[in-house]
């Protein structure tokens, strides 16, 4: 996996402190191919503002490219899910844009985004299989013998009702429902914020078995310590904006310290 | 994928509708042997009210559950925690619409069979079809009207077309209020309820401008008279042409509501 080119944050406005990774201009040959092809995901000053309340994310430019796994790391409010719920066409930008494979939010750019929100969307009256074949029908992408290996795992009954299942294995189903489909690119807000910590390890595993090969995953968490080892790039949010994107390996070198310890320092209260 | 959302609209409602109209038809049956087995005993009369009382309830269910629950399906499933799923998948906004409204649709439809089969289970004797039509077309000719007049086949086809239109207006109109009360973030069924009063109040108003524009017609004062045998004049007689014209009207509310609701689920959607 190169470390160069796949990832480029041009435009952001560099925090005095923790300057952005400018990769664009380490380029070789790899990063003027990358450059040139149409980044899998991209945002165009782009700016939320809820009516009557402040910017939840303001001015965001970002180009993002496949085969990465990408931390969207900030604290509570600072524009994470606000931000990928702009990517899946669930909110609409008040300026700007935001582009998935150079295409808007649509049926399109749905057909190539697994999502995986911060709550459970699930029809109490369903049960686990018929919203499998809820999933066959309507992606084409989605693959049901690996939904149902994984629920074998995890031991929970395709036959039993959503609403008779804990929160918990709720969540473990969404994220099978997720990780089944062969998507270019995963949202995944918060994977891992409701689980117990020997949960966690599971969840990451079965996130980093099984999404398809090729495709960038973006999870968005608070919780750092946990997912820094499995990173590629790392985004803080703040305040609706980025502070600082960029290669992980980098980020570590620059700062001298791992990114969780940086986390703590920089959004320290 | 019309099809498939449908699927998933009918199997999600028809949990509620398939057993309460098999609760309908049931207490019919059972009313009717009541009322067969023994006229005078006592005995029968406190199950027999309780009975009839069950009925007219589960009648006024059968309406009222359409509506609540083509304003639920489309708020929960569409605008609350369950839209998550539902706006993520590849679909265009308009066949979420259209699959919900011909959910409702055939709700409605169904609910009109099974209230009309209970009636004919209840009032069920020899002859009831025979006396029926008998007594329509005795009405009729007492009026000097005969279906073998185009003029009233027509009127007809307009009323029936004037009800449909109503129907499918009501839904419409209730979807586009929660597509704009949406906006409202953090007070949505607030928004949702004045975005109602706000699309009746205006259609009101459309609709008495109109009424007044005919008042000063001829056509009016021949509806006024309620002279019925007018019908029979023509095909574009007085009524038929009143009632051409509020479904045209209908027509138009609905289409500006589908436009609307498509319109706020495609470029305004805002879930919390």
């Amino acid at each position: 996996m190169s470390q160069n080119g796949n990832y480029d944050a041009h435009e952001i406005k560099a925090d005095e402190l923790l300057p952005v990774a400018q990769q664009e201009s380490q380029g070789d040959d790899g990063n003027a191919a990358a450059a040139a092809a149409v980044p899998l995901l991209e945002c165009r000053r782009l700016t939320k503002r809820y009516t009557g309340g402040r910017d939840a994310l303001s001015d965001i430019n970002l180009k993002i490219y496949g085969n990465r796994i990408i931390g969207l790391l900030g604290p509570n409010g600072s524009g994470k899910t606000t931000f990928i719920k702009l990517i899946c066409g669930l909110l609409m930008p008040t300026s700007g844009e935001v582009l998935v494979c150079g295409m808007r939010p649509g049926v399109e750019s749905k057909h190539l985004v697994s999502y995986l929100p911060d709550r459970i969307y699930l029809n109490e009256w369903m049960r686990v299989h018929r919203l499998i074949s809820f999933f066959e029908d309507f992606y084409d992408n989605f693959a049901p013998d690996k939904a149902y290996s994984m629920l074998e795992r995890l031991g929970i009954d395709p036959d039993a009702k959503l609403k008779n299942l804990s929160k918990g294995t709720k969540e473990k189903v969404q994220l099978i429902l997720t990780m089944s489909r062969r998507a270019s690119l995963y949202l995944l807000d918060e994977p891992i914020g409701g689980v117990d910590p020997a949960s966690r390890d599971f969840i990451l595993g079965t996130i980093l078995s099984n999404y398809n090969p090729g495709a960038t995953v973006i999870i968005s968490t608070h919780i750092i310590s946990d997912v820094e080892r499995i990173l590629d790039d790392v985004i803080f949010l703040s305040n609706g904006k980025i502070m600082l994107a960029g290669a992980a390996d980098e980020i570590r070198e620059k700062n001298g310290k791992s990114i969780d310890e940086l986390f703590r320092e920089v959004f320290k209260c | 994928m019309l099809r498939k959302l449908l699927k998933y609209e009918l199997l999600s409602t028809g949990r509620i509708f398939l057993p309460l109209y098999l609760a309908l038809l049931g207490v019919s049956v059972i009313l009717k042997a009541f009322m067969l087995i023994e006229k005078s005993a006592r005995i029968y009369i406190v199950p027999q009210v309780l009975l009839t009382v069950l009925y007219i309830i589960l009648v006024i269910a059968s309406f009222a559950l359409v509506y609540i629950f083509s304003c639920m399906r489309f708020y929960k499933n569409l605008l609350g925690d369950e839209g998550y799923l539902m706006h993520t998948l590849p679909v265009k906004p308009y066949k979420h619409i259209f699959a919900k409204l011909f959910a409702s649709i055939l709700w409605l439809i169904a609910s009109f069979i099974i209230a009309a089969a209970s009636v004919i289970i209840l009032a069920y004797q020899k002859g009831l079809f025979e006396y029926i039509f008998k007594m329509i077309n005795n009405l009729m000719a007492a009026v000097g009207l005969s279906w073998s007049q185009p003029s009233v086949v027509w009127t007809t086809v307009a009323m029936v077309a004037l009800s449909v239109a109503s129907c499918i207006n009501g839904f419409m109109m209730l979807y586009a209020s929660m597509a704009v009360g949406q906006l409202l973030r953090g007070h949505r069924i607030i928004g949702s309820i004045l975005a109602y009063f706000g699309f009746y109040t205006a259609s009101q108003i459309i609709s008495l401008v109109m009424l007044f524009v005919i008042s000063r017609t001829g056509m009016w004062r021949t509806l006024e008279e309620g002279n019925l045998g007018i019908i029979g004049t023509g095909a574009w007689n007085p009524f038929s042409a009143f009632f051409t014209i509020v479904t045209v009207l209908y027509i138009v509310y609905l289409i500006l509501y589908f436009i609307i609701t498509n319109y706020m689920l495609s470029r305004k959607l805002s879930l919390e």
